[in-house]
């Protein structure tokens, strides 16, 4: 996949977990889900999820390329110049 | 004086720690400040939790669910999860593959660079540190603070007058001494080994002292029932009705209260004999400890509901002002 998809894809899924994250539709339930969690909680406990499967898609869709051995060309390159 | 010897244990651990990662220190800035850059991702990983979960985590964001409720948990934790994250993705990559390139170690070394002026490190440096010392500050307070919860009772003559456990400001002393040495002597290696280390004691002991709390409470199901009963609004967003209704009759009876005692301190007011005992008989409120909030408030409802309190708007916001009980009326006692 080219990595300007992958971006698009990583923004769109974080603009949604915004707009999920202000769960207004819960804020006034009060009564727990499975007899002890309050649905706040457990909404919030799913955005968690959700934010932490967004950013390993980041990780393979949408990580920036960059190459060890031109950084390290380069840092030499600088190095012997200031000497 | 069990619970402060395993906090001097666990203090003695973290030294050890640091030291022993001293001895793998290969001499140079770069593997100081960044540990050559061999810290793997599950080290990383651990480090960073550690690094977040300071004392605004482990004991502000306790402290604040206790207070308002279940929606902490969004405010905190789950909206730190995109928004951290998004910092790293957006600045954290580039500024790592920049500094990588061009062998950058701080951050004033990349703004030194990219603004091409070596005097906006001068300016910088008070800035970025000035921006630290406050989060830094926290941790060292809470620390104190916890560790002279814990401690209460350890000593028999010494520390009176901080329940006979370690005073704060040792306690985040003995903190700040334990942290330089590590840092001091390990480096970057010696805080990432360290926070690791504290993120398997957070987590483990996380878990054991949740289920040791529930079970105490009678179980999942029986705590959030009780919470349900007696704090509905803790657990949703929103104000619980209910809590919105008690709320209310607090504050209207606070507020009778005070118009009650401006007009009998400002304005003359007195109730006879027969009113008083009338109104005594009247109140249908608690009594509070040997009477006291009845004979307080009694008075008060009988002169509202018998008209009276007659106060212009002024003399009521003057009143509001006075009852303002909030303040200590003497010094804070310092002794047991």
């Amino acid at each position: 996949m080219q990595k300007s998809k992958g971006k698009w894809i990583v923004f769109c899924l974080v603009v949604l977990l915004v707009i999920l994250h202000q769960d207004v539709w819960n804020w006034d339930k009060k009564e727990p889900v499975f007899g002890f969690m309050p649905v706040a909680l457990l909404w919030h406990a799913c955005i968690s999820i959700g934010a932490s499967l967004t950013w390993f898609i980041a990780t393979k869709v949408a990580w920036p390329d960059f190459d060890e051995e031109i950084a390290a060309s380069a840092r030499q390159a600088q190095e012997e110049q200031g000497s | 004086m069990t619970q402060l010897t395993i906090i001097v244990i666990y203090l003695l651990l973290l030294l050890g720690l640091g030291l022993f990662s001293s001895k793998l220190f290969r001499g140079t800035s770069k593997d100081y400040l960044l540990a050559s850059h061999s810290i793997g991702p599950i080290m990383l990983l651990m480090s960073l939790f550690g690094t977040t979960m300071t004392a605004f985590a482990l004991v502000g964001s306790t402290g604040e669910s206790f207070k308002e409720g279940a929606g902490v948990y969004g405010l905190l934790a789950s909206s730190s999860g995109i928004i951290h994250s998004l910092c790293f993705f957006i600045l954290g990559v580039k500024l790592w593959s920049l500094g990588r390139k061009y062998g950058y170690t701080t951050q004033i070394q990349y703004f030194r660079d990219r603004l091409e002026s070596d005097r906006i490190g001068i300016l910088l440096f008070p800035i970025l540190v000035g921006l630290v010392i406050p989060y830094l500050l926290i941790g060292v307070m809470a620390s104190g603070t916890v560790i002279n919860s814990i401690s209460e009772g350890a000593f028999h003559e010494h520390f009176a007058a901080y329940d006979y456990g370690v005073p704060p400001w040792l306690g985040s002393a003995v903190i700040c001494v334990v942290v330089l040495i590590y840092v001091f002597f390990g480096g970057m290696r010696g805080t990432a080994m360290a926070n690791t280390a504290q993120t398997i004691v957070f987590m483990v002991l996380g878990v054991i002292t949740f289920m040791i709390i529930s079970d105490k409470l009678g179980g999942f199901t029986t705590a959030t029932n009780k919470v349900l009963e007696k704090n509905p609004s803790k657990m949703m967003r929103e104000v619980d009705p209910a809590d919105q209704e008690r709320y209310e009759t607090a504050y209207k009876n606070w507020k009778t209260l005070a118009y009650y005692n401006f007009a009998r301190q400002e304005k003359g007011l007195t109730l006879s004999e027969s009113q008083l005992a009338e109104a005594m008989a009247a109140y249908k409120g608690p009594p509070g400890p040997a009477g006291e909030i009845k004979k307080t408030r009694a008075p008060a409802i009988y002169a509202a509901a018998n008209g009276l309190l007659t106060l212009t708007d002024e003399e009521k916001n003057r009143a509001l002002l006075k009852q303002d009980d909030r303040v200590a009326s003497g010094p804070v006692p310092t002794e047991r």
